[in-house]
């Protein structure tokens, strides 16, 4: 048992004792003197100066003023305070926090069929009848979502129609909410008025919170209870993808249903096709004393036999969309009951090398970089010696090893291929003296220099991560002269010459590396090539999205190997249209949204697609958080109404002088 | 006692003897001369011979001259009768110096009267009682037996003089002098014992007894006065009071006007009164102060 003072600044009643104390120590002294007979002393009387005649009821008016301090102390206690209109709204001041997560969506399936979140507004409906009409007192109401916000902040009887269209408009989210900033707000309002009390409603257990605040568990386990699809996800194993599945039952269930699982434009490189839908059975029980559960079933499905919960007819190598779905299910939550899987498609990365001389050095580097990317793309390379085998569209990179095909060359200004990634690699004085005005690279000299000399870096550059520039070194190169309008960045030197360009304009894509693999140490640092071609293929191909399933709320990070990217929502609205990369795009609605990149390369838009969903958390309908939170009414004074605290003091204050004057006044004849 | 009641004290009233007024009639075998004839040796006057009157008081002498008889006439001395009322209530002994002031008054008017052959008696005022402890003094060797216990009169409680002396019962008439010796600071109407006095024809003397911070306080600041005369800090005579030169001057003003009350009192019924200062030698008093108003004469 703990000992609490409701009003401790009650204690400054206490003050009065130290004025007593003050007035004990200054009160006048009277020295007693023994007289035969005061008898002439009391006949002089009449001749002093004519004095208000109170000594008659000196002794009572002490006692009286005593009496009225210690009224005005008790009083001080008591926390004195004039109840104005203003004094009634205060002392009746509510503040609603409404949730409205994913999980308020939740509706009583055995019953009404009304959701929490609508009942929380009918709910909140009579409190402001009660607080406006009844009780003359004022209403907050905080619509707790991802950001909450006031929609109703300090309305009176006087807004009590705007009030009611107010909640009935409100709607709930399909994200999480942040519960605990809602309660800063309400916890502000309770700091500024101690009187102030709160309701939360919510279905989410949320644990003491203090006593100024009263919490509505909407949750109804008898009513409630659903399943979902905890998370899909396709996993690039093996050169195929493998389906792993986690979904799950929250509340008293104990049901068999079925999952549907439909893979859509499978592509393994001979054609898309569909494979037949799978429907998984699924069985879900409660346990023995009906108590609720939150069961989880994992399963994986992929062309082998023991795959645990379904066996695919084919490999997939890529796919366009994953579909799965319970379907034919009521349960309280329908909106977990679907999820799309994206990601299926891997991104092409397509590599011509075109050379004078064979070189089987370019064939193993481009193998080791498809291997590592595997995950996310597809690299192809094919290299040739013939000119009129060598490609000049349709591929993604070009590498041309010390000539240009005469063919392209030919083309006139433009020389290069307009559709993909141009690599000159130790490229011949011809063809440059042939394309190099063009690109506004200016040949100069061959420079042999006769030893090994170690490249240094130029300017920051991308291409250049992980790369040891200075382990590698040439024997020659070439020297090129850059015009300043030609958007070439020197990116390695040798000595003071650079070495390799790189320009990166939306419609020109051009890498000039100005000495021959052969006459570098690049042959004996494949890893420096490996990293230098990765590189390349990061910084001018980038993967449009790292991840293809987000929850509500959150920010997609995008990149972009073209000019701009366009995002649409599943309605083909537009939510954003990026041209500075990398961006960010919020995801603010369930669903399926398209990621197309356009370029100004004579390539074709690329679409990419992204599943946004509820988050997971709110499909556990019955789950509990300790916001460790406290609103307390009774650690504030309740300031209530006009504080005439000050006056009571100051009264006290007055009495106890008011005693002194009187102690201190001649006592004459009784 | 030590100062005044000594043997010192009482050589120097040998010279003072009480003036007596003409119209008191006292008892016999005294000192005093009274307005009647008597028995005396001392010639007075002849008047004729009237039927009844003693014939061996006939002057022949006369007769021969005139031929009627006269008879002669002798002055005739009466014994007086000085009665002196003390008040011995605690306003009177609460200082020492203030009671054996009036002690030694009382001793003086005691002792002159013996001295003359009259007859004293004092009478101690306390609360609404008058006691005569002593009895009635005749004589100096009567007088000084007393002496000492007169000295060990107890002051205590308060005097309602007029209370006390209404309530004697044998206060004789027209037989001499009453002394009433007091500070009279009393809310008792002790006019009424005077006025009770006069009609008994007693010669009648006030002595006002103070002391000198009765008289003119000397104290100043901040005080609370308790009468001596009760017990109780909460009683009405206690004051609490900022003692200013204003306040003073208030008090000598009532003071002034209290006696002026008390002279106007005795010339109205013709009696004597006297404030002393216990402040001032008591010989001044005796020897100046009692003579200007006549109550005493000197002898020589």
């Amino acid at each position: 048992m703990i000992l609490q003072w409701l009003v401790p600044l009650g204690f400054l009643g206490l003050i009065g004792i130290g004025v007593l104390v003050v007035i004990y120590i200054i009160r006048p002294k009277y020295t007693r003197r023994l007289l035969p007979s005061t008898f002439m002393w009391i006949r002089s009387q009449k001749y002093r100066r004519k004095r208000m005649p109170i000594e008659p009821f000196r002794d009572w008016l002490i006692f009286l003023l005593q009496a009225l301090a210690i009224t005005a102390c008790a009083l001080i206690i008591a926390s004195p305070h004039l109840v104005t209109e203003e004094t009634i709204k205060e002392s009746n001041e509510r503040v609603v926090v409404i949730d409205a997560s994913a999980s308020m969506r939740s509706k009583l399936v055995k019953t009404t069929g009304e959701t929490r979140f609508k009942r929380a507004i009918d709910q909140t409906k009579l409190l402001v009848d009660e607080v406006l009409i009844r009780q003359g007192g004022s209403i907050s109401v905080i619509l707790a979502g991802r950001t909450p916000e006031f929609i109703v902040d300090d309305a009176d009887r006087h807004s009590y129609s705007d009030v009611i269209d107010i909640l009935e408009q409100a709607e709930c989210t399909y994200g999480s909410s942040d519960l605990e900033a809602a309660m800063l707000m309400a916890e502000d309002r309770v700091l500024h008025n101690p009187a102030a009390k709160v309701t939360v409603f919510s279905g989410t257990e949320l644990g003491y919170m203090g006593d100024a605040v009263t919490f509505v568990n909407l949750a109804d386990p008898e009513k409630e209870w659903n399943v979902g699809i905890y998370n899909c996800v396709a996993s690039y194993e093996q050169n195929q993808y493998v389906f792993y599945l986690d979904v799950a039952a929250y509340g008293k269930v104990s049901m068999d249903t079925v999952l549907h699982f439909e893979i859509k434009g499978i592509d393994n490189g001979d054609g898309a096709f569909d494979l037949d839908p799978l429907e998984i059975p699924i069985s879900f029980n409660v346990d023995d004393n009906g108590e609720e559960l939150i069961q989880h079933v994992n399963l994986v499905v992929d062309p082998t036999n023991e795959a645990i919960g379904g066996s695919l007819d084919n490999v997939v190598g890529n796919f366009e969309e994953v579909l799965v779905q319970f379907r034919g299910l009521n349960d309280s939550l329908p909106d977990d009951d679907t999820m799309m899987v994206y990601g299926g498609i891997r991104d092409r990365v397509a590599i011509e090398h075109y050379t004078s001389d064979r070189n089987i050095f370019f064939s193993s580097g481009i193998s080791s970089v498809g291997q590592r990317f595997a995950a996310t793309r597809d690299v192809t390379f094919t290299s040739t010696i013939r000119e009129e085998a060598a490609k000049s569209s349709g591929s993604d990179i070009y590498l041309y090893e010390h000539t240009v095909p005469s063919k392209i060359a030919e083309m006139g200004q433009r020389g290069l291929p307009d559709d993909g990634i141009t690599v000159l690699l130790d490229p011949d004085e011809e063809a440059m003296r042939e394309i190099g005005p063009a690109l506004g690279l200016e040949f100069k000299e061959h420079k042999a220099l006769g030893k090994f000399t170690n490249l240094t870096y130029g300017s920051p550059h991308m291409l250049t991560n992980r790369v040891s520039v200075e382990e590698l070194g040439v024997s020659a190169y070439d020297l090129y002269e850059a015009t300043p309008e030609s958007g070439f960045v020197p990116v390695m030197y040798c000595g003071d010459d650079p070495v390799l360009f790189a320009r990166n304009w939306h419609s020109s894509k051009i890498v000039v590396m100005a000495f021959s693999v052969n006459m570098s140490n690049l042959t004996t640092r494949p890893q420096d090539f490996l990293f230098l071609m990765c590189n390349m293929i990061d910084f001018y191909m980038p993967v449009t999205l790292s991840q293809y399933c987000f929850e509500i709320g959150e920010k997609a990070t995008v990149n972009c190997k073209g000019s701009s990217l366009l995002v649409q929502n599943m309605r083909g609205e537009t939510v954003s249209l990026l041209t500075e990369f990398p961006g960010e795009v919020p995801l603010d609605e369930i669903g399926t949204y398209t990621f197309t990149t356009r370029f100004s390369l004579n390539k074709e838009d690329e679409v990419r697609k992204a599943y946004v969903r509820t988050p997971v958390i709110e499909s556990s309908l019955f789950r509990m958080e300790d916001l460790n939170f406290r609103i307390m009414n009774s650690e504030y004074v309740k300031e209530m109404g006009k504080d005439i605290f000050f006056w009571f003091a100051v009264s006290v204050v007055v009495l106890l002088f008011v005693e002194y004057w009187l102690q201190h006044r001649d006592i004459v004849g009784r | 006692m030590k100062n005044f009641l000594n043997d010192e004290f009482f050589d120097r009233l040998e010279v003072l003897s009480l003036n007596f007024k003409s119209s008191l009639m006292g008892i016999f075998g005294g000192t005093h001369r009274i307005k009647s004839y008597g028995q005396t040796v001392e010639f007075a006057d002849f008047r004729e011979y009237l039927l009844g009157d003693d014939i061996r008081k006939i002057d022949w002498n006369l007769f021969a001259r005139f031929g009627k008889y006269f008879i002669k006439l002798f002055t005739d001395e009466r014994r007086m009768h000085i009665r002196i009322f003390l008040d011995c209530s605690r306003s009177m002994g609460a200082v020492r110096e203030k009671a054996e002031y009036a002690i030694s008054v009382a001793a003086a008017f005691g002792y002159l009267a013996v001295r003359n052959m009259d007859k004293v008696s004092f009478y101690l005022i306390n609360e609404d009682k008058c006691e005569n402890p002593f009895g009635y003094l005749v004589g100096k060797n009567a007088f000084f037996s007393v002496i000492e216990n007169l000295a060990k009169i107890k002051f205590d409680g308060d005097a309602k003089i007029s209370d006390a002396i209404l309530s004697m019962s044998a206060l004789g008439g027209n037989d001499g002098i009453s002394v009433i010796i007091s500070d009279f600071f009393t809310d008792n109407d002790w006019q009424k014992a005077v006025n009770y006095l006069t009609f008994k024809a007693h010669q009648v003397l006030l002595v006002q007894t103070l002391l000198p911070d009765e008289i003119h306080p000397s104290f100043t600041g901040r005080s609370e006065l308790i009468d001596s005369e009760t017990e109780h800090l909460v009683d009405g005579r206690h004051l609490r009071l900022r003692i200013s030169k204003q306040m003073i001057s208030a008090y000598s003003q009532a003071m002034d006007e209290y006696q002026e009350e008390i002279k106007t009192f005795s010339r109205k019924l013709g009696i004597d009164y006297l404030t002393v200062s216990t402040g001032v030698p008591i010989e001044d008093m005796l020897f100046k102060r009692l003579l200007d108003i006549g109550l005493y004469r000197r002898v020589t």
